[in-house]
């Protein structure tokens, strides 16, 4: 056994530790924990905070994403994680923040199981364990362990009186995947995982715990540009590039393909956006792709160029020496062959928006988020058939990488998947 | 006919220059193959354009989903498994000269897995070419059950391996003078040798049958229908253990659909138990292969991994120039299988690297593509 992984035996003692830090943690009163954790993280987004200034050197040699990308990243995470929009969560999803602790409790303790896609991902999952008074086991990514581990130790400086209780119910951990020793322990111990990974990890932790399961599997989003946008063309190609480009599309916030109404012409979009990435491969050049991701943008390209034989691939624009960015024009959305990621992004014409949201809600499942360019309110109506195929979040298309903490991911309310309920009845019946 | 000149070459390395036929080759498929021509087009490429035989672009082994890459009226058409993607079309190889491509199978099988000749008694362990009739692996074994066996018994049929029967014969075979060729996908040689027990040693003893001197194994496919990989070493235990087969005669094969030429084990180079890193492909002298940076298409150097890039002259009346989704290392004058470029999924926030890995499929070991 590799020695620097925690043992069977000391997983089992922090989880004994965590759930006894969360008799303290459920002391401290929510609207507490609320401003302490909303002015910490406004800490996060001072350029001079040590922590920050740690994990964007940290994550840049980490990750290899620029340190560029990295700061956007920090900026979209905490920037969400203010004092209010705290309690204004807490306020919607459980109603009297007192009521956490009394009625309304957290898990004893939860797990989260992170994957290392892209920095950040899951430091939500663990605000809203300690919003619900609720400890947290982290398994880190081995590949990314250095900001859930940096944010973990910055609890300390938690703009709160009782800083420590908060830093003693967070524990980051890390191992490599496929130790059941160690899950079987932190399952056992929890009440609540929290896990991300593709569809095999899910089902492992599926089958072992799966009345304890908050599942985060793969998932992707769709950028939709609306005929209204014809005069802004430019402005949203833009804006759809460094959608492209921040975290070369590994994130279930990152769009693969966008469907763009007319009058607007998807050829001119396309065009726009091959531009915006050409200049972004310099600006923010992309991680370094391995074997596999980068075999995978050939079969891409290749499959393109002979479907554009055919009449399915309208048009092709890359980068040709390096691939460092593809953009395809698709006849329909149907034929886009596959979505590899890393700066490949598909473009398709589509007449009308409810022809668009038969072709999103067509992939049922798949889709995370659709972010919108153009006139928001035509989308009202459509909501129930996005939310039908399991669209968790419609919003503008500069937001679509910046959820709000109130961002339902996967189709959950962050606080409310968590917590348990309990309803006192006063009365003999509810009539009465 | 260039196609004949080919034979010729093949038969003869002296009889022609490489470069030349590859030159010619490409000329006759532009002119000749109409989707190949316009894919040239859109490459900006022509003969009159093209000085060496590294520059004709290459087909992606998908394009044979979709278009028909012959240059004529096929005698033949093989089909790929095509299970990558799940249901989707499968790759179609037409042959408008099943001569060539038999040509080239022969003279390859036998320089590496007879290279004596002679006569052997053949146990099939891969389905027959009337079973398979759009298989070119089936189509391959029966040219080789044809010239090289005294008499042979198929026993992969609809899928099950009969292995009571094989166990029958193959002890009947014991006892007579005849050498043994097994012709096996990797497979069935696995669900073979757990059908005799293995790895129980004791019953795998007693199940045991050697077999005359002079047996070889050529297996192919790889860990491909495996539920677990199962390394190189392992094969050459089971061949020892099992038949008594010395691992220098346990002779793998790789072969893919969309080419009519296969490569063979460096059996002098792959049976040192020791050194993994020594296996290689042995690339014959119609052929060329690259390992090349995915992303440029440049060659990588020696060591380096990338997708494999063939040119087979015996593919003069379809497509020479492939590029394949197999991951390769350069190996001196060959090459190693490393695994296959899975396919793209949705990553979302999700994807467990330490859990999904990169690349490796066949770890160290050989697989079929799509062939079987």
């Amino acid at each position: 056994m590799n020695e620097r992984f925690p043992s069977a035996g000391a997983i089992g003692a922090t989880c004994r530790r965590l759930i006894e830090a969360g008799r303290e943690l459920r002391r401290i009163p929510t609207s507490l924990i609320c401003r302490g954790l909303g002015e910490l993280c406004q800490n996060w987004l001072e350029p001079d905070w040590p922590e920050r200034r740690q994990a964007i050197q940290g994550l840049t040699a980490e990750t290899g994403f620029p340190a560029k990308a990295i700061e956007l990243c920090l900026d979209n995470l905490f920037g969400e994680l203010d004092g209010r929009a705290l309690e204004a969560v807490v306020s919607s999803e459980i109603g009297d923040p007192e009521a956490v602790g009394a009625e309304v409790r957290g898990p004893n303790l939860t797990f989260h199981v992170l994957a290392g896609n892209i920095p950040g991902v899951g430091i939500f999952g663990v605000v809203a364990a300690l919003l619900l008074g609720a400890p947290s086991l982290v398994k880190a990514s081995s590949r990314e362990p250095l900001l859930p581990t940096l944010f973990a130790r910055s609890l300390l400086k938690a703009g709160c009186e009782r800083a420590g209780v908060l830093a003693s119910a967070v524990e980051v951990v890390s191992w490599p995947g496929g130790r059941l020793d160690l899950e079987e322990v932190a399952l056992d111990a929890c009440e609540s995982a929290l896990v991300y990974g593709d569809a095999n990890t899910i089902s492992a932790y599926a089958s072992r715990a799966p009345a304890k399961l908050i599942a985060y599997g793969p998932r992707m989003s769709a950028g939709l540009i609306l005929g209204d946008c014809a005069k802004d063309l430019p402005h949203v190609a833009a804006t759809a590039g460094l959608n492209v480009a921040l975290f070369d599309q590994r994130g279930c916030l990152s769009p693969q393909f966008f469907l763009v109404e007319e009058p607007c012409l998807a050829a001119e979009f396309a065009r726009l956006l091959a531009d915006e990435l050409r200049r972004l491969a310099e600006a923010l050049p992309r991680s370094p792709l391995d074997l596999e991701g980068a075999a995978q943008l050939r079969t891409f390209v290749e499959r393109c160029r002979w479907l554009s034989l055919s009449g399915g691939c309208r048009d092709l624009f890359s980068d040709e020496e390096s691939l460092r960015w593809v953009v395809a024009v698709f006849e329909t959305p149907d034929l886009i062959p596959f979505f590899p990621a890393n700066r490949v992004v598909t473009v398709a014409p589509v007449r009308h928006l409810e022809m668009a949201v038969s072709l999103l809600a067509s992939r049922t499942g798949e889709l995370e988020a659709v972010g919108v360019a153009g006139e928001m309110s035509r989308l009202q109506p459509h909501l129930p058939h996005l939310a039908a195929s399991g669209v968790a979040r419609v919003c503008r298309l500069e937001r679509l990488q910046r959820p709000p903490f109130s961002w339902p991911q996967g189709g959950r309310r962050r606080l409310a998947s968590l917590a348990r309920w309990l309803a006192f009845e006063k009365a003999g019946s509810e009539r009465e | 006919m260039l196609a004949d000149r080919v034979i010729r070459f093949i038969g003869d390395p002296a009889a022609d220059r490489f470069d030349t036929l590859a030159l010619e080759a490409f000329a006759h498929q532009y002119a000749s193959n109409p989707p190949y021509r316009a894919y040239c087009k859109i490459r900006g490429v022509s003969p009159e354009r093209v000085s060496r035989w590294e520059e004709i672009p290459v087909v992606h082994t998908d394009a044979f989903k979709e278009h028909e890459l012959a240059c004529g009226t096929p005698q033949a058409t093989f089909l790929t498994t095509g299970t990558k993607y799940g249901q989707e079309k499968r790759g179609r190889h037409l042959l408008p000269r099943l001569d060539v491509y038999r040509a080239s199978a022969l003279a390859n099988f036998s320089r590496h897995v007879v290279p004596k000749g002679g006569k052997f008694r053949i146990f099939a362990l891969a389905p027959s070419l009337a079973a398979a009739p759009h298989s070119s692996l089936a189509q391959m074994l029966d040219w080789v059950v044809r010239e090289f066996g005294s008499s042979v018994g198929y026993y992969l049929e609809g899928g099950r391996l009969d292995t009571d029967k094989v166990r029958a014969d193959l002890r009947e075979a014991s006892l007579e003078r005849t050498p043994v060729l097994i012709l096996a996908l990797t497979r069935a040689l696995v669900v073979l040798a757990h059908a005799w027990g293995w790895p129980d040693r004791a019953a795998v003893g007693r199940n045991r049958v050697p077999l005359p001197p002079g047996s070889r194994i050529m297996d192919t496919g790889g860990n491909k229908g495996l539920e677990r990989a199962v390394s190189r070493h392992e094969i050459f235990a089971v061949a020892e253990e099992l038949f008594g087969i010395d691992p220098f005669q346990v002779i793998n094969e790789y072969g893919m659909t969309e080419m009519c030429s296969q490569f063979y084990d460096d059996t002098r180079a792959c049976t040192v138990f020791e050194n993994e890193a020594s296996r290689r492909k042995i690339v014959p002298h119609w052929v060329r292969t690259r390992v090349v940076d995915p992303a440029t298409l440049e060659e990588v150097g020696e060591g380096g991994r990338g997708l494999l890039v063939h040119f087979d002259l015996a593919n003069v009346e379809s497509v020479s120039a492939i590029l394949t989704e197999d991951i390769g290392e350069r190996r001196g004058s060959g090459f190693e299988i490393i695994g296959r470029v899975s396919a793209a999924t949705p990553r979302g926030c999700s994807l467990a690297i330490e859990n999904g890995g990169p690349v490796v499929v066949g770890s160290g070991f050989d697989f079929i593509r799509g062939r079987a």
